[in-house]
Parts: C-alpha cells; structure tokens; sequence
C-alpha cells in the first residue's frame, strides 16, 4: 500500500536544514547522510549527498529524475560490478 | 594461471548444447551477441584459438558453435572456461568515453600529486558513474566519474588526477572510522530529536 497523499514525502528534518545550510552558503560540499529513508524533494536537485551505504559514503549528485526516489535507492548495501568486457563509461 | 594483461575477458563457455558439438556461452559484453564481434577468441594464456559461429539463444545464454568440436564430450570439456579477446581487437572509444577495463588500475592522485591509491570498479548505482579507488590504506572510497572530481585521465601515463569535492573524503572521520569512534547515524539522529 503506498503512503497516503496528504502526509506528504517523508524526509528527516535536520537533512532539510544541512541542504538547506550548504545551498545559503553556495558551497560544492558533500553533505554526508545516513537517512537512507529520507525522500529526494526538488530542492535538493543540484546538491551532493555522501549516502552511507553501512560502510562507507557513496556520492549522490541529485538530478530531476531521482525525485521521489528515496536516497536509499542510489546506495545499494551490497555490490557486485561484474566484468568489464567491452563496456565503456562516459565521463559526464 | 593468471589471464595475460592484454587479454579481456568477454565471456565464458557454460556448458553444452546437444550431441553435436555444439556450446552455450555466457556472454559479458553489453550486447551479448558482441562476443562474435571482435575476431578470433583466446583463452586466458592465449595458447588455445576459438573461432565462434552464433546459432541462437537459449534462456539468458548464446548458443555457437566451434571449429573442432564435433561432439558432446568435446563440448562438455570446454565448460568453466574463459574467453578473451586481444585488447587491441576493441574499437577505439568515442570522445570522453573509456573503457572499463582501461580505467581499472590505474593510479590514482590529487592535484598535488598525492598518492591515493588505484581504481578497483566503476559503478552506475543510478546516480551517475562512480570510480571506486583502493587506498594504500586498505579501504576504497567512491569518487563520481564527472570532469570536475576526474579533471585528468592519463591512460599513456597510467594514471588519474582526481579533485575530489569538499567533505568526500573527510580527513577527521576517517581517522574516527579507524579508531571506531565514527558514528554519524547516532549523532544524526540526536540531531534529528532536537530538531
């Protein structure tokens, strides 16, 4: 069941004030988080999150599509990166 | 025995396919059926040249065919092995795109010249194309793969130069996180209480 519309998204206060903190100070710094629970809000598009993922923070630049994903989501607990073969990455 | 560093490895033999020869292979490249694509296959000493002819699929897995094998028993031997093309038989990459296999290795080092440590992986968790480099500490820390954090990627000089954002890699919390006094989740949440 999905959670009822006029609760509204669910995200931990103080992370709405360290955003808050880094986009007033118009600083490109990484805001370390733990609340993977937190849902990304339009605000925080633009910003960088360290996600811990139970080790270690894992970088998450914000963009338009991951709105209404939860931080969670782009921090996965267990890794596996397969085999390189041919694939090639683009560096954005 | 250790795979040459000039070979990549593209695939795998997972067993056989009927009593004629024929294999099933499990493919690693992007587009499965690209295994064919780059000539004749190796295996990991490149003593031993397979030449492949694609026949189907078969479930998540490619069916082919191999000069030499004319039977089952033939095609059951070759099962668990490793194939690997010539890195040079790979087309060269467009722009700023890189290959994988490229990247992994390389040194990395700040814009100081600081030494890092190496690239382990590249990951894609969905937020963009991070590398994960080893420190010569024994950990690995993530870096986004974006010109700003990568500025220089030298692949003649096998290394990197990275310029890793403000609060990545925090100097004062690694030290907690080797001592065990880190624990950000509590100090959050005391925040969180406050606020």
């Amino acid at each position: 069941m999905s959670r009822s519309v006029w609760k509204g998204p669910f995200v931990d206060g103080y992370l709405l004030k360290k955003a808050q903190a880094v986009r007033d100070g118009g600083r490109n710094e990484v805001i370390k988080m733990w609340s993977r629970r937190s849902t990304v809000l339009p605000q925080f598009v633009g910003l960088t999150f360290g996600v811990h993922n139970g080790q270690k923070h894992i970088p998450v630049m914000v963009t338009e599509n991951m709105i209404g994903h939860k931080f969670g989501e782009f921090a996965p607990t267990r890794t596996f990166s397969g085999h390189a073969a041919d694939k090639k990455v683009r560096r954005a | 025995m250790a795979a040459r560093p000039d070979l990549v490895c593209v695939g795998a033999f997972a067993g056989a396919h009927g009593v004629r020869g024929g294999v099933k292979l499990r493919s690693f490249t992007e587009d499965p059926e690209a295994i064919a694509a780059y000539g004749p296959l190796f295996d990991e000493s490149g003593a031993r040249r397979f030449e492949i002819r694609l026949e189907g699929r078969s479930g998540g897995l490619l069916l082919a065919r191999l000069n030499g094998v004319e039977d089952r028993n033939a095609a059951e031997a070759l099962k668990g092995l490793r194939l690997y093309v010539p890195r040079e038989a790979l087309p060269p990459p467009e722009g700023d795109e890189f290959y994988i296999v490229d990247l992994i290795g390389l040194a990395v080092e700040g814009k100081d010249g600081e030494v890092f440590g190496k690239v382990l992986a590249i990951h894609d968790f969905g937020a963009g194309e991070l590398l994960e480099i080893g420190t010569a500490e024994g950990r690995s820390e993530m870096i986004p793969f974006t010109a700003e954090a990568v500025p220089e990627v030298d692949q003649a000089g096998r290394r990197i130069v990275i310029d890793p954002p403000a609060g990545l890699f925090d100097e004062a919390e690694r030290a907690g996180a080797e001592d065990g006094t880190e624990d950000g989740a509590e100090a959050e949440r005391e925040e969180g209480e406050k606020g």
